[in-house]
């Protein structure tokens, strides 16, 4: 059942992600589904798990993307075990919390994609920080954050409460 | 030429590229070209089985042989960040000008030789710099471009990107 779910999730992400997303973006920036939803996997069903469906999820979307396969098996499985961690580790996640990390998370990775680009030169490089990486780190950072709100709402989450 | 329908944009923010609904079970085949009847949109980068990824000419990372089609001059045409394109390594002596139309050279990649790339619109010419370069604006709108057409065979050759496989499939003259 939660084979499926997965399943059902990182096949839906590829149709939201480059054919609804595109119409739905501000300033041409839209969120990065992929890392918010391997974020949300880490943090309610552990690292294993946010690991391995960051992984999938990364190599599915991969496949849409002009885009290295590896730094987008780093960015999402990378993201799925750092949440599983992190879930351990914090008392109590709110929706501010696990907004702010998603937007450093979402820093970091579009940081690391930034810097596997060929030839970019400094000036170029912060254009494109200032331009499509932060803003983007901004825009998953409240995704993540109205997500877990409206699952916290829904669900009674007790998994990210340290026993 | 196989025609094909643009399906979706790129699934990350990072680089401008767009997706077909035709792949490699239609021949397409990586680094094959893609144009309108406007002129060139890009070029594919990845494919599966039933969709290919094209990196548009707007891209940073994408390079393509240009020539002004005025003076003759060639040139490297690549994206910008901004969303443009523009003609690099141009030799100083080039006397080209605002309004200069960019076609494909030919001499690289599966474009053939001619087809529009964009129109000059700004010069720039650096003191002591070996080259100058240009600001391009392409001709395809690729932001609203909905159907397209992959070049699987360049003008008076075979598919580069065939395999040996596909050559022993070939019927001798």
């Amino acid at each position: 059942m939660k084979f499926l779910f997965y399943l059902i999730l990182v096949l839906l992400l590829v149709p939201l992600q480059t054919t609804l997303l595109p119409h739905l973006s501000v300033w041409n920036i839209k969120p990065d589904l992929g890392l918010v939803a391997a974020a949300l996997v880490g943090l309610f069903a552990g690292e294993l798990e946010g690991l391995l469906v960051g992984l999938a999820i990364g190599w599915v979307l991969s496949l849409f993307s002009a885009g290295e396969l590896w730094v987008s098996l780093l960015t999402n499985g990378g993201v799925g075990l750092l949440a599983g961690f992190l879930g351990r580790q914090v008392s109590q996640v709110t929706s501010i919390s696990l907004g702010l990390g998603l937007l450093l998370v979402s820093l970091a990775s579009g940081l690391v994609a930034a810097m596997s680009f060929k030839a970019l030169d400094m000036s170029q490089m912060w254009w494109m920080v200032e331009s499509i990486v932060f803003p983007q780190a901004c825009f998953d950072g409240v995704m993540g954050a109205g997500f877990y709100w409206l699952l916290s709402r829904r669900f009674n989450l007790t998994r990210l409460r340290t026993e | 030429m196989v025609a094909a329908q643009v399906i979706g944009r790129d699934a990350t923010n990072r680089y401008r590229a767009i997706i077909l609904n035709k792949g490699a079970s239609d021949g397409i085949k990586p680094d094959m070209g893609v144009v309108t009847s406007a002129g060139v949109v890009g070029r594919i980068v990845k494919t599966t089985e039933a969709s290919s990824v094209v990196l548009l000419v707007t891209d940073s990372n994408n390079a393509i042989a240009g020539l002004i089609q005025r003076t003759r001059d060639e040139g490297i045409v690549e994206g910008t960040q901004q969303g443009l394109a523009q003609l690099k390594y141009i030799p100083l002596l080039s006397t080209l000008r605002d309004g200069d139309r960019v076609v494909t050279s030919g001499l690289v990649g599966d474009f053939p030789r001619g087809l529009v790339i964009g129109t000059i619109t700004h010069i720039e010419k650096q003191e002591g710099a070996l080259f100058q370069s240009a600001e391009l604006m392409p001709e395809v709108d690729v932001g609203r471009v909905e159907e397209v057409l992959v070049i699987q065979t360049s003008y008076g050759q075979s598919t580069k990107a065939g395999t040996e496989a596909d050559l022993i499939r070939k019927p001798s003259p």
